[in-house]
């Protein structure tokens, strides 16, 4: 054969092109199985998404023909305050409840994983629980306990003598609401992230710390919480992520309420899509929302990539 | 050699003890934790078994005071 007189150098990217030809079947096969996931791909998400992104420039309004109208969705919608005041409520919501998400599922935890404390099956069991139960019954739930009249907490407020809290009619008090439900129902997701995590961390490292003395803070902060650093980023992109898209939860707990005051973006989308009929609109708030969130992922990831080389 | 090593652990075991064994403050922490996570759902289920006209009346009770399972076979 003439490549076995060509020049080592060129010897074996020959020989692996050879061996690509002489195998048809490893060219098609990777073909074959790959289309399933192309076509999938397209078929229920990039169609979709372009639809939505086409349906974005026109006056949609789910029935007859689309009309294009250009950007001026777009237009309409830098200048709408419904739009902007949902926006800030959003990244307040996200800005509070992030952090109070992350340090009440790390701190469950630690004390799921510390050997210190007993209970810790049954304690396991309980905080899933609230994982298995759909968002809407998760708003329903909340809704029943904060409810001003008949709620649970306000009965115990006034037997305790303290005042009765508006938190249905008091913007920041039903934003609160709406954060201590996120939390109670994303918590256990969070919480096996973070067991798992911690799991994996050698055990080694913290007996080589506690027999050098080091108490345990210490041991938290020089060992865990720096091992923990790929998962905390990730329990913090979905966690900011998530409540970026809050609906479900919101929508059964207080609607946005009161008013509109605590209307999040998804559910700003879900009002003008379909309770206005003005899809078209709509499509334009989704495709702002979806830039913000890649922003906020690609920011995160940079900032994440920074932090592991320093 | 074992008395040696168990002077060594006599001296650490105060540090030991306290890894080891059990801290009733964090086993505190934990039941409390858990005890208000389970609760709404406590709550939701009790709730389930009241007749509609007590979910509406003051005072509030954990149990019901009359249980019922109208709302199940209703659903």
């Amino acid at each position: 054969m003439a490549q076995d007189v060509a020049p080592a150098s060129t010897l074996t990217p020959a020989r692996r092109s050879s061996r690509r030809v002489r195998k048809p079947g490893q060219t098609l096969a990777p073909l074959l199985f790959i289309t399933v996931a192309v076509v999938l791909f397209v078929l229920f998400f990039l169609g979709p998404g372009s639809l939505g992104l086409y349906y974005s420039l026109t006056d949609y309004t789910g029935v007859g023909d689309p009309e294009f109208i250009g950007m001026d969705n777009y237009t309409k919608l830098f200048g709408d305050e419904q739009f902007y005041s949902s926006l800030s409520r959003t990244v307040l919501y996200t800005v509070l409840a992030v952090p109070i998400h992350y340090v009440v599922a790390l701190g469950i935890s630690l004390l799921l994983t510390s050997a210190a404390t007993r209970f810790r099956t049954v304690s396991r069991v309980i905080f899933f629980l609230p994982w298995l139960i759909s968002p809407i019954v998760v708003g329903v739930i909340w809704r029943w306990i904060f409810g001003e009249n008949f709620g649970l907490v306000n009965y115990v407020l006034s037997l305790l003598n303290l005042p009765t809290q508006q938190w249905e009619t008091n913007g920041d008090l039903a934003l609160a609401v709406v954060i201590i439900a996120g939390s109670w129902g994303g918590t256990a997701f969070t919480m096996l992230l973070f067991i798992a995590a911690i799991r994996n961390i050698p055990k080694s490292y913290m007996e080589a710390a506690e027999l050098d003395g080091a108490s345990g803070a210490q041991r938290f902060f020089s060992i865990q919480l720096p091992l923990l650093r790929p998962t905390s980023f990730m329990v913090i992109l979905l966690g900011t992520l998530g409540s970026m898209k809050e609906f479900a939860m919101i929508q059964s707990l207080n609607g946005g309420g009161p008013g509109t005051e605590n209307m999040l973006m998804v559910q700003y989308i879900y009002q003008t899509g379909f309770q206005r009929a003005n899809i078209g609109y709509a499509s334009a708030v989704s495709m702002v929302l979806m830039v913000i969130l890649i922003v906020v992922a690609l920011i995160q990831m940079r900032f994440d990539r920074r932090e592991d080389l320093a | 050699m074992t008395t040696s090593s168990a002077g060594r652990r006599t001296s650490h075991s105060r540090s030991f003890a306290r890894v080891r064994g059990v801290n009733i403050w964090l086993t505190a922490l934990l039941v409390l934790i858990a005890a208000l996570f389970a609760f709404p759902m406590l709550w939701f289920l009790l709730s389930s078994f009241k007749p509609g006209s007590e979910l509406f009346s003051l005072p509030l009770t954990l149990f019901p005071e009359t249980w019922t399972t109208s709302g199940y076979s209703t659903a």
